[in-house]
């Protein structure tokens, strides 16, 4: 530590050693920032490519569209595309996991359901389906009320299910 | 228990951002300045609360920002490595007349600040007239004035 209690007539104490180590751990800083809002840009704290994920592929009868990573009481769409099948009725029931919708706030959904059936793990959502039955998608709102990783599950009734997952930032 | 999280961690990492920003970086120098903190202070303010607008929670965060600020200023007196480390020292940055040109970039003033100093804080006309200019632990420059008798 350098330490001069003068400089000249000035009565003053520097610590310059201490200020290089401080300017430099600035700079290292600076480049921390920058490196933190590049990964925001790229999606690793929210919207982005980085988070952009599908469950499933595209061609399944049950594929979903979802967020790796995500914030806490943020909005976030979650949207579930079916191909209800050709002998199916009415109806188009969709269930998702309890512990995932209990960590949830369901703000809104599109289209919005008929009913929704509470169950012992599960809750379904029914639609009505319009005809002809062709390839559709259900779009949910959801704001996270838990924080960390978020486990959840999609299903058609008597159908296919897939699982996702979410790991929401505080 | 949330609260008190948010506070702590919201109070860290301003702690941590402005002393990457350095000294001066928010100073109010110029009107963006004055803007850009008071935009850093709508921010936090939305962190902090989240949804909850009770009074409790606003005495709960009040509370744990004062402790935590309260906290940090016992330690630093405690230890005066650590208050170095977080304070820094002052800084000659003119001496004689003369700039000390390395130093000044480093910290990121240029002569037009400490000019600026010089005549606010002593009606001095040029750079010769400053026996010595400081730049302070909190970003201030300060000035020494050459005697008189030039």
């Amino acid at each position: 530590m350098a330490h001069e209690d003068w400089s000249g007539s000035l009565q003053i104490v520097q610590d310059l050693a201490g200020q290089r180590r401080g300017w430099r751990a600035q700079r290292i800083g600076w480049v921390l920032l920058a490196m933190f809002v590049v990964a925001a840009l790229l999606g690793l704290f929210g919207p982005g490519p980085l988070s952009r994920a599908i469950a499933g592929q595209e061609r399944d009868p049950l594929w979903a569209e979802y967020y790796r990573f995500w914030r806490f009481q943020a909005p976030m769409t979650l949207r579930i595309h079916v191909v209800p099948e050709a002998t199916g009725g009415r109806e188009l029931r969709i269930w998702l996991s309890r512990p995932y919708l209990q960590g949830m706030s369901v703000q809104h959904i599109t289209p919005e359901p008929v009913r929704v059936e509470a169950g012992a793990d599960r809750f379904t959502y029914v639609f009505a389906l319009g005809e002809p039955a062709g390839a559709t998608a259900v779009t949910f709102t959801l704001e996270p009320e838990a924080r960390g990783t978020v486990r959840g599950r999609v299903g058609v009734e008597a159908g296919p299910t897939i699982g996702f997952r979410h790991f929401v930032y505080p | 228990m949330d609260a008190v999280l948010r506070g702590l961690s919201v109070y860290l990492f301003l702690l941590i951002i402005f002393r990457i920003s350095g000294k001066r970086s928010l100073g109010q120098v110029t009107s963006f300045d004055f803007v850009l903190l008071l935009i850093i202070a709508e921010t936090t303010q939305q962190a902090l609360l989240g949804d909850d607008y009770s009074i409790t929670n606003s005495f709960l965060l009040i509370g744990t920002l004062v402790a935590v600020d309260i906290g940090l200023s016992l330690l630093k007196q405690w230890s005066p490595k650590l208050d170095r480390m977080l304070e820094g020292m002052p800084l000659v940055i003119v001496e004689d007349g003369k700039p000390l040109k390395a130093y000044m970039d480093k910290a990121r003033v240029d002569e037009e600040d400490v000019l600026h100093a010089a005549r606010e804080l002593q009606g001095l006309e040029r750079m010769e007239q400053i026996k010595y200019a400081v730049l302070e632990r909190n970003g201030d420059i300060t000035i020494v004035p050459k005697p008189q008798d030039r």
